[in-house]
């Protein structure tokens, strides 16, 4: 494909024809140039994938109309490619092309292919424009208050949504190719001067190790490029909302914006930025605060509640008091599976709803959730398939898993319910304090872009402690976060707001009125 | 071999770590034994010592700035380096075993009566195995994340047990008299069991002109918990309750009620999240142990160690024929280990003097650390 563009027209659509095979959607369009001294062009695009309108009224009527003044001769050569983009098309972007490889290129990546015989270069024409979801509200990711818009899969108008939150002029989109095959586009979004160049590096580094026939998602790369692949916890951020990759972006970190996908990467990110939500700065910093600390409350009973319902049930009733240990016995007559299994069918038959829930069309989906909660759940209970009290735990550990803001962060939690299930069955409290601490083990060996993902508790920095499962208020928050390097650790000049020191509009502008007036 | 430097809050974290454990359990009753009610006092006494080694240990550590003690030693030593320091990580891996023991032991009373205890040590080695086979970030981040639970448990348990106090139960002051007090001392030795590991990892601190001062108030913060966990016994059970029993500490637990909350009694809690205590100390033993001998055989990966320790550490771990057995030998071996801690790190203080006419501690701040 490093072939050069000959000159011989005939030649040049006969290799690029090869090239792409007798695939219908590619359309090669023969015309000429002038009428005095004609000259033989085509236009090879996909169709579907260019905006006809561009292609007709601003390449192809430009092109066939040049030269038509009497008098004229129609240039040759590189002459006649040089006439043509400077005084025939009303396109804005178009660049040369003087390989077949670079053409073909150009038109699987929804642009026109302008050749002309006997002119050793073609002309590559941004026509790309074809049918996409308009703007809406983030599916995964909502919130009371904050902004509706989410992205979509189109990559520029992804990156001008965040060009539109973040009129920095550092603001810098460096764009790369991933996919040996799908060729997909992506662009690295960071602020000149705030993010860490080294982290860019290696950012860029370990996307050009990418080496996979395609990325269809986000995802795909994620999973390619993070420290450790194999542990369930996520090391970069997924996010559908601007506000967040701009918020992100001031704290110094990076974002991957790749087409064909909503779902936008944000690195590096640590444990606790995976349960913050944007909205914890858009409201009070008492309610962000509370806020989170229900989520982190929600967050240890989603991944260890049924275990420790095990472990006590099983092994420790004594810890319980003698009612409750009474209440609990007396749901449990009859039932003939031991605690562990009983749970485990029960999380298990939850994952199930769950899922046919996801898959099920829209109106049905949730039918099936209720249908399964509140039916099927009835029924087990009353056929002593299962206690009530394990209906209870499990429900509220199904309902907390929801409460986290990050879907991979909660996926997570749910993976490790099951191994700390089975310590419990195995060796009670023992055994939840021993996958716990191997837990914490495992957290405190991570990194994310090599940047510890426990932080700030692990390396602890004590000054940024006051922006994790509690949100200090926003004047407080003046540096930012360390642990991500910024080059810039200043956050908010002396004061976030300095209104209190200036003086009053109402002292200075507005007069009392008068007495007797 | 450690090419990272921790910082001094990460240094804080571990020593803290290793020092509590499982001691806090039993200590009391026999230091309580011997010394009566004066018991607490001989924990301090012995952690005024424990603080003094720690110190020798931090000033011979920082001098080495950079450099583990035992390529220093094998400069100095030669071949014959291994001789000092295989018996100080002997002595260390004793000391890990009979933590493993005696906790197993403990939770095998207290949490799973009908589980065999080989299982519950199994478990335990496995997770330490699993601790150890990380590299030195995590090593002290973990130490850095576990020290705050810890530390809440403790004064927790201490708060709580507040309400039941009697101060009239620590009469007459001095026990059994001044001798007890002191033969106690020489008992509670254990509770500073892996002293000796600072000698190891104190010297990549990234500022070693500030390990002394850190290991004076690691020390003392380490006396008082000790003293302190001895002394709730005492005022809480009284002193023939603390004797009577093997776990005081545990005993004294099942004082407290919790109306409010769905749990009505916290000793087994209080057993099971014991266990961060127990690991970080056994761990951070473990971790240094195939360091040791890592950098002793020149392995530039020390995790195939980890894994040849396993079958030994259970070995050990099954030797005493119970916990009070358990207890005698880790006694002997923390004395053991304390005393060879002190003479390698004087014999390397003394060489490092020679060595450099007297070089005092890097004085420049290290900006890398362990993160």
């Amino acid at each position: 494909m490093l072939w050069a563009i000959s000159g011989h027209l005939d030649r040049d659509v006969a290799v690029i024809k090869q090239v792409l095979g007798p695939s219908s959607d590619i359309v090669y369009r023969d015309f000429v140039v002038g009428k005095h001294h004609p000259v033989r062009a085509t236009l090879i695009y996909v169709d579907g994938l260019i905006d006809k309108l561009v292609l007709h009224d601003h390449l192809l009527r430009s092109i066939m109309l040049f030269g038509d003044c009497p008098g004229e001769s129609t240039p040759t050569g590189e002459h006649l490619l040089e006439a043509i983009k400077r005084g025939c098309l009303s396109v804005a972007e178009l660049k040369p092309a003087t390989s077949i490889g670079e053409g073909v290129h150009g038109i699987l990546s929804a642009e026109t292919l302008l050749l002309f015989d006997g002119v050793s270069q073609g002309l590559i024409v941004n026509t790309k424009g074809w049918e996409h979801r308009g703007i809406s509200e983030p599916g995964t990711e909502a919130v009371i208050r904050g902004p509706k818009e989410g992205f979509g899969e189109v990559l520029r108008v992804n990156t001008a949504l965040i060009r539109r939150r973040v009129k920095d002029p550092g603001l810098r989109f460096k764009s790369l190719q991933v996919g040996k095959r799908s060729k997909t586009d992506l662009a690295i979004a960071y602020i000149d001067g705030l993010a860490n160049q080294g982290l860019l590096d290696e950012l860029v580094r370990r996307l050009a190790t990418v080496n996979i026939d395609g990325v269809m998602d986000s995802g795909v790369l994620e999973q390619l490029i993070e420290d450790s692949p194999m542990s369930p916890f996520p090391q970069m951020e997924v996010t559908e909302r601007p506000d967040n990759v701009a918020a992100a972006l001031f704290q110094g970190r990076l974002a991957i914006v790749v087409d064909g996908t909503p779902f936008v990467l944000i690195c590096p990110s640590v444990l606790w930025s995976l349960y913050n939500s944007p909205e914890d700065y858009y409201q009070r910093w008492l309610m962000a605060s509370f806020v989170r600390s229900v989520r982190a409350l929600a967050l240890f009973i989603s991944l260890l509640m049924p275990s420790i319902y095990i472990a006590i049930i099983s092994y420790h009733p004594e810890m319980l008091p003698l009612r409750l240990a009474l209440a609990v016995a007396n749901s449990r007559v009859g039932i003939p599976f031991p605690a562990a299994i009983e749970a485990l069918l029960m999380e298990v038959s939850v994952e199930i709803l769950r899922e046919a829930a996801l898959r099920l069309p829209g109106p049905i989906g949730p039918t099936i959730g209720i249908v399964g909660v509140l039916v099927v759940g009835d029924a087990a209970v009353k056929a002593q398939l299962v206690s009530a009290q394990m209906v209870v735990v499990v429900g509220i550990t199904a309902i907390c898993s929801f409460a986290s803001p990050s879907y991979s962060a909660a996926v997570g939690a749910r993976l490790l319910r099951f191994p700390l299930m089975l310590l419990a069955s195995v060796l009670g409290l023992y055994g939840v304090m021993v996958g716990v601490t191997a837990l914490a083990v495992h957290l405190a060996s991570l990194d994310s872009m090599g940047i510890p993902y426990m932080a700030p508790f692990a390396p602890a920095t004590q000054r940024l402690v006051g922006d994790t499962w509690i949100r200090a208020p926003l004047w407080k928050l003046k540096r930012r976060p360390v642990f991500y390097r910024p080059l810039d650790d200043k956050a908010i000049g002396e004061k976030a707001s300095a209104w209190e020191s200036g003086e009053s509009v109402s002292k200075t502008t507005i007069e009392k009125p008068k007495k007797g007036k | 071999m450690n090419t990272l430097r921790y910082y001094e809050f990460q240094i804080v974290a571990i020593t803290i770590n290793t020092l509590v454990g499982v001691q806090s359990l039993y200590l009391p009753a026999v230091v309580t034994r011997v010394a009566g009610t004066a018991a607490w006092l001989s924990v301090l006494l012995s952690g005024i010592v424990a603080t003094v080694v720690l110190v020798l240990i931090s000033r011979t550590a920082s001098s080495l700035s950079g450099q583990s003690y035992i390529s220093f030693a094998q400069e100095k030593l030669g071949a014959f380096a291994a001789i000092p320091v295989l018996a100080l990580v002997g002595s260390e891996l004793l000391i890990l075993s009979m933590e493993v023991r005696i906790f197993g032991e403990i939770v095998s009373a207290t949490l799973l009566p009908t589980t065999p205890l080989d299982v519950v040590i199994i478990a335990m080695i496995l997770l330490l195995a699993y601790f150890s086979g990380h590299g030195p970030k995590t090593f002290a981040r973990v130490n850095e994340l576990l020290l705050i639970p810890m530390l809440v448990l403790t004064i927790g348990i201490e708060l709580l047990l507040s309400s039941h106090a009697t101060l009239s139960r620590l009469k007459p002051f001095l026990g059994y008299g001044p001798g007890a007090a002191l033969a106690g001392a020489a008992q509670a030795a254990s509770a500073f069991a892996g002293t000796g590991i600072a000698l190891y990892f104190m010297s990549f601190s990234n500022q070693p002109d500030r390990m002394p001062a850190t290991a004076l108030v690691v020390g003392v913060l380490t006396a008082a918990v000790y003293a302190g966990f001895t002394m709730t016994c005492l005022i809480s059970i009284g002193p023939s309750l603390t004797i009577q029993s093997s776990w005081p500490t545990l005993v004294s637990t099942t004082l407290i009620r919790l109306p409010a909350v769905f749990l009505e009694k916290v000793d087994s809690a209080f057993t099971a999240g014991w266990l961060f205590a127990v690991f970080t100390t056994a761990g951070n033993i473990m971790y240094v142990i195939t360091r040791s001998l890592g950098e002793l055989g020149g392995l530039r990966d020390s995790r195939i160690l980890v894994v040849a320790l396993i079958p030994w550490t259970f070995l050990l771990a099954a030797l005493p024929r119970n916990a009070e057995a358990g207890i005698s030998i880790i006694t002997l071996a923390t004395l053991a280990e304390l005393a060879l801690a002190v003479l390698l790190s004087l014999y390397l203080l003394s060489q490092r003097k020679t060595t450099k006419g007297g070089a005092k501690p890097e004085r420049k701040t290290q900006k890398m650390s362990a993160s």
